[in-house]
């Protein structure tokens, strides 16, 4: 046993003990060749810079993701999925002809409040709510028969975002970091935007790497105060010290990594030091909008005391983001609880006319801004919540929770614009036609990002396991 | 939701079980360890309990930041590194505090 003076206790390191007991390098040794041969489930990403872009499957018709998560659950009924037969039907109770499924909501057929026209050459429905989304309705495809499994927020949340309705399991966010890595190195792969108001309910897992390493976990960003926390210095250290510092540190840390060679966690760390060094400085810059024109402010609907101020302020974020290279980027519109999300439980109109108004205009620019600026091609917008609501009336002029059939849309890389793709029955409460799982969303998302969801995999408890689990089929109708 | 400190170094969701606890490194959890407030006014304190040394020399408050950081005393190299750092303009021992609690040997431990 050595005597180090430099060590209080006289004992050999746990490293030591194993390196002299042989075991140590061996170890080494053998995760190298496996890693070599591809035997290790997670062999394409490297343990010191896990962000580093990596090849897709095939060739990918998108680069990145931006995601417009209407969190409470909006309307189908009333924004994209026209049902003139509740008109005919309203008043009626929907369990003669329906199979509820338990379902709560005991009110009669409600006809939507809002008037419904066609739209563009693709014809697609849309009701007054959105007329600036309505000129730009070509670019997207409809998915309007869409289901899910749960009737509750939470895990409908977790549903739409990780496959699963219960928490544990890694976000399409990450999946897709973890498969493909990102573009820069300099802001996070993943970035989650939540509303002014709160996140939504379940909070960190909807955007969590469940059992993926952490690094593809989704970064919050908030559209309101600091974006990314902690990215400011405390107040008594400037730059300049700080820099210092992690100099000092590097030192340190260098020497102590050379005592310690079998330890890829340790340059990790390092690495770590140098990216929220840069990220300092690159996500202020990121998410500043002070250098975007009036104009292009304005495309966005910001305007102070305008509707679309704060949902516009994140889509602009967005679209800075994914031209700087960051990968996938969820923005949330409605926070907290009641009527400050798209639950519009009490009154479609009070709450709907609201939510309607706040992401019009921030949609329909961000799509014309990111085919202005070339981005369109590349950039794939996904729009959807947790669920749609209930063809049946709940209280005065409210709807209730609706997991059976509901509409989603997507823009932009990859995606054939006018198309669309499943239908509900004829008074919205079923997905009738080319019924959609979210599996078969998700199958879809990974497809157009050039990745098979059958191969994207990761080992754990025993088992490789998939984005889709066992489901899933891409929807090549919407696909150009 | 979890507390945003553990949730950046990866404390379990309480709602399902876990195997094992996932060990992660982003640079999120090194802009804390920067830029927190809870770190900083946790290095001040570290910093005036050092103020209360008999031997108020920098050799023998880098010496016991050691000690009670790491364990050990410093390598010459490191008294020489921490020497010139507490020298320069704008340094000071709550700094040399701050830096310590960073670094991989303070928080891997062998």
């Amino acid at each position: 046993m050595s005597i180090d003076a430099n060590h209080r206790p006289c004992l050999p390191t746990r490293r030591e003990m194993l390196s002299r007991a042989g075991g140590g390098f061996g170890s080494l040794a053998l995760a190298g060749l496996l890693s070599d041969q591809g035997l290790l489930a997670n062999a394409g990403t490297s343990a010191l810079s896990p962000l580093a872009a990596r090849p897709a499957h095939f060739a990918p018709k998108a680069k990145s993701v931006i995601f417009l998560f209407m969190y409470g659950g909006p309307s189908h009924i009333d924004l994209f999925d026209h049902k003139p037969a509740l008109k005919k039907f309203a008043g009626k109770k929907v369990s003669e002809s329906v199979d509820t499924k338990g379902a709560r909501s005991s009110g009669g057929l409600f006809p939507s409040p809002y008037k419904f026209e066609r739209h563009g050459e693709s014809g697609h429905w849309v009701s007054d709510r959105y007329p600036n989304l309505a000129r730009v309705i070509d670019k997207t495809a409809m998915l309007r028969g869409v289901y899910g499994h749960s009737i509750s927020h939470a895990p409908a949340l977790f549903e739409l975002n990780t496959g699963q309705i219960r928490t544990g399991f890694p976000s399409l966010g990450s999946w897709v970091t973890y498969g493909l890595g990102s573009h820069n190195q300099d802001l996070p792969g993943f970035v989650v935007m939540y509303d002014y108001r709160g996140g939504p309910i379940g909070g960190a897992p909807n955007w969590g790497s469940g059992f993926l390493p952490g690094a593809f976990q989704g970064t919050p960003v908030r559209s309101k105060g600091t974006p990314i926390l902690n990215l400011s210095r405390p107040g008594k250290l400037d730059q300049d010290s700080q820099r210092q510092l992690l100099d000092y540190a590097a030192h340190l840390n260098r020497d102590h990594r050379e005592r310690h060679p079998a330890e890829a966690a340790l340059e990790a760390r390092i690495e770590s030091f140098e990216l929220a060094y840069r990220m300092q400085a690159a996500a202020p810059e990121a998410l500043d909008l002070k250098s975007e024109s009036e104009g292009t402010r304005k495309l966005y609907g910001i305007e102070r005391g305008k509707p679309g101020q704060y949902f516009g302020t994140q889509c602009l974020m967005a679209r800075r983001l994914v031209e700087r290279g960051v990968r996938f980027v969820q923005l949330y519109s409605g926070g907290g609880h009641g009527d400050n999300n798209w639950d519009a439980h009490g009154s479609i109109t009070g709450n709907h006319n609201k939510h309607c108004a706040a992401t019009d205009q921030p949609m329909a620019g961000l799509l014309e801004d990111l085919e202005q600026r070339g981005l369109l091609d590349e950039t794939l917008v996904v729009w959807g919540g947790e669920f749609g609501r209930t063809p049946q009336k709940q209280g005065g002029g409210g709807r209730d929770h609706h997991p059976f059939g509901f509409t989603m849309w997507m823009a932009g890389g990859g995606i054939k614009g006018g198309t669309s793709y499943g239908e509900t029955d004829e008074v919205g409460y079923h997905a009738a036609i080319d019924r959609t799982s979210v599996h078969d969303v998700h199958a879809t998302i990974l497809h157009l990002m050039g990745m098979d969801h059958e191969r994207l995999t990761y080992h754990f408890s025993g088992r490789d396991f998939r984005l889709t689990d066992v489901a899933g089929k891409v929807i090549d109708k919407v696909i150009a | 939701m979890r507390v945003p400190f553990f949730e950046t170094f990866d404390v379990p969701d309480a709602m399902t079980s876990r195997g094992v606890r996932e060990k992660t490194t982003v640079a999120t959890q090194a802009l804390l360890l920067m830029n927190n407030e809870f770190v900083r006014k946790q290095a001040e304190l570290f910093a005036a309990r050092l103020a209360k040394l008999e031997d108020k020399t920098p050799r023998a408050t880098i010496e016991e930041a050691y000690w009670l950081t790491l364990s050990r005393k410093p390598t010459e190299r490191e008294l020489e590194l921490s020497l010139e750092l507490l020298k320069s303009e704008g340094q000071s021992i709550a700094n040399f505090c701050h830096i310590l609690f960073t670094l991989n040997e303070f928080i891997y431990v062998d």
